[in-house]
This record gives structure tokens, sequence and C-alpha cells, in this order.
């Protein structure tokens, strides 16, 4: 009976196709030498991708150039390298909700000024003469040439809005914040107060923008044709 | 690692055995291919040395069962089929008395199979199937005793003392 059981057993035979299968399979996974280095390959690619990714997005995210629109109220529009708005901070809070409703972000910086001065952002008095003042501040002076020839060019000949640029500085930026102002109304601070010594922070802060201009009249006869003018190196 | 030589050796000599311990244990193709490729996959990643070929063999049979056991107790292993679809492959080998002698040792409780295959067709005393298995020798003798009892039970006749 014992060789009825190694009978039974006898035709039991691995199938060729197992045996050539098992074999492929074995020898796949017996390279792992390659596997290793297609694995370090795409491990890289992944590295490469993500260093990419975050430094494209730190580089996107950075601001470079300011553009400070101050009619009243003011907004600071934060621009990058690629001359896009990345944020932008308005310095009075009844003013959010209607800057809120425009859309900014991502825009180029003209579209985005475009955008600004035609909202409802403007409050201004029925009486009162449109006075903008657009200060422009960067880290890179060709930037910021080319940036304010592109506003000077736009918005210097409309003739329904008095419409000054100014360069602004880039350090200052710091300080008219910690004021509660914007870098513009900052600027038009001090420049005003280079002439004007009563003037203080707190009352430039509160004054409208056209009263600052007027006072700045007043106190100097060189600035009677500022419409056309534009400061530099303040 | 082994070279690709030494596992062509190896499937020359082991491989239907293998085959065969999957046959006692598994009821699906996909369960039996797995275990076939874990069990010469782990040959080729082994560095064991053997001390002569009875040695090796030895370790096939036991990695061969102990594959097969473990995958039996994993709770998410593939469906199994009926007796006849396991020895479907083979049918055109196994006449009617093969096929009933197979079906006998197949259906038999787990714990005398291997015993019974190791014992009627490799060849091997009851002492060479406790160290094989690391079971003792008196466990060994019982299992072989009452596995050789179900046989006569089921396939009637002698000759089962061997």
């Amino acid at each position: 009976m014992k060789n009825k059981i190694q009978d039974a057993f006898e035709p039991i035979r691995a199938e060729d196709s197992l045996k050539r299968k098992t074999i492929a399979e074995i020898s796949a996974k017996k390279r792992p030498v390659k596997g290793v280095f297609r694995r370090s390959v795409v491990l890289a690619m992944l590295l490469l991708l993500a260093v990419v990714s975050f430094g494209g997005y730190r580089v996107y995210y950075t601001p470079v150039d300011v553009i400070s629109i101050d009619i009243n109220p003011s907004v600071e529009l934060n621009i990058n390298r690629f001359e896009r708005v990345i944020s932008w901070k308005s310095f009075v809070p009844e003013s959010e909700d209607a800057l809120s409703g425009l859309s900014l972000k991502h825009r180029n910086y003209e579209d985005a000024v475009s955008q600004v001065l035609q909202s409802s952002f403007i409050l201004l008095e029925s009486t009162e003469v449109p006075y903008v003042r657009l200060t422009v501040a960067s880290g890179s002076s060709q930037r910021r040439q080319r940036i304010l020839t592109s506003l000077e060019e736009t918005y210097l000949p409309i003739s329904s809005m008095l419409v000054e640029c100014r360069e602004g500085a880039m350090e200052n930026l710091g300080e008219a914040h910690r004021h509660g102002m914007s870098l513009g109304r900052y600027s038009t601070y001090l420049e005003l107060s280079g002439t004007d010594q009563e003037v203080t922070i707190e009352e430039a802060r509160e004054m409208r923008m056209l009263e600052i201009r007027e006072r700045m009249q007043k106190m100097g006869p060189r600035r009677q044709d500022d419409r056309q003018q534009r400061k530099r190196g303040q | 690692m082994r070279s690709d030589q030494q596992l062509s050796l190896a499937m020359e000599r082991y491989a239907d055995m293998v085959r065969r311990i999957c046959l006692v244990h598994l009821k699906s193709e996909a369960d039996t291919e797995d275990i076939f490729q874990e069990v010469f996959l782990k040959y080729v990643l082994s560095s064991q040395t053997f001390a002569s070929q009875e040695h090796e063999k030895a370790w096939f049979i036991r990695v061969s069962i102990n594959a097969c056991r473990d995958l039996i107790k994993n709770f998410f292993r593939k469906n199994v089929t009926g007796l006849d679809e396991v020895i479907e492959p083979f049918k055109d080998d196994l006449d009617d008395q093969r096929r009933e002698v197979l079906e006998v040792v197949l259906g038999l409780p787990k714990k005398y199979k291997d015993i019974i295959y190791l014992h009627y067709y490799e060849g091997y005393a009851a002492t060479e199937i406790a160290e094989i298995l690391g079971k003792k020798i008196n466990t060994v003798y019982t299992l072989l005793s009452r596995g050789r009892d179900l046989l006569r039970e089921e396939l009637g006749g002698e000759g089962y003392e061997e």
C-alpha cells in the first residue's frame, strides 16, 4: 500500500509554467541595485520637485515692491518680482470690505491699481477734488523706475483726478506701519514736516490727503505744480 | 545571495517536492504559486550553507510546510477551491485509483498529512520526520500510527505498516 501512495503522488510535478514564472519573479527581485537606483532617482526627482516648488513658492510670495495708493483711505499693494500682487494692506477697517470684493491678488500691478481707483474703496466727499498719491518703493531702482513710469503714463494724463506719483523708501515701510500709516501717507508726512515744524504724526494720520497737499502748498511754493512733478530720492 | 545556476539546480531537485507539499496543504492555485515563489526566493536570499543534499532537502521541506501553514493561518488568504480543482492540473495523469488515494490523503486531518506524505512518499523514517518538523519522536510515532489507521479505514487493505 505504500506503493499506492507513492504511485498516487508520482504524477504531481511542478508545472513548467510555474517554474518559469518563479524564476522570472526571483530574477526580477534579485536586481535590487537597479531597483534601489530607480527608487533613488524617483526620490531625487521628488526632492528636486519639492525644492523647486518650495523655492518657486517662496520666490512668488516674496514681495519686492510696494505700491502705496493714498486717496482716502489708503491701501498698499505688495508686488512680487513677477509684478503680481501677492497681498494688500488696508489702513482703514471700513474699506476692507470694498477691497475684499476686488480681485487684486495675482493681478498685474497695473490692473490692480486700476481696480482700486475705480472701486467704492475711495471715500471722497462730494465736493472734494479726487487727489491720488501713488508711492512706489522697491529694492531695485530699475524696477521702481519702470513701475513709476508706467503709472505716470497711465494716470497723469487723466484730467478728472489730481494724481501724483512719488518714489518711496523701503526702509520707511516698517516705521510707517508702526504709526498705523501707509508708506505713501507716511512719506507725505515726512515731506510736510520738512517745511511745517508744527505738524504732528497724529495729525498727519487723521488728515485727508487733499488737506495734507493743501498744507504743503501753503508751506512751500515749489508744490504748486505737483500734478506734473515727481519728487525722487525721498 | 545564491546565483541563477544554484536556483536552477535547486529547482530541478526540489520543485516537484515543493509542489507536492503545496498540494497537500493548499487548495488554491494562486496560493500554490505564492508559496512556490516564496520558498525559492527564501532559498536564493538565504545565506545558510548545507552540509549535504539531504540537509538541503530537509530545509526545503521545513520551509515549504511552514510557509503553507503560515498562509493557511492568514485570515486574508485567497479563496479556497474544492479538491477537484486542486488536482485538476494533473487529471490526465491520475487514473481512478491514484485519484482515490490522493483524495483520501489530502482529506486527512492536517496534523497527519505531512507525516503521511513524508513517510510514505519521501521515505523518511519517524526519527527523521521528527527532526525535520521539530516534533518529539513519540508524537510522530503516534500521528503516523493514527494516520495509518485512517488510511486503512478509507482505503482498506493491509500494508500501511511500512
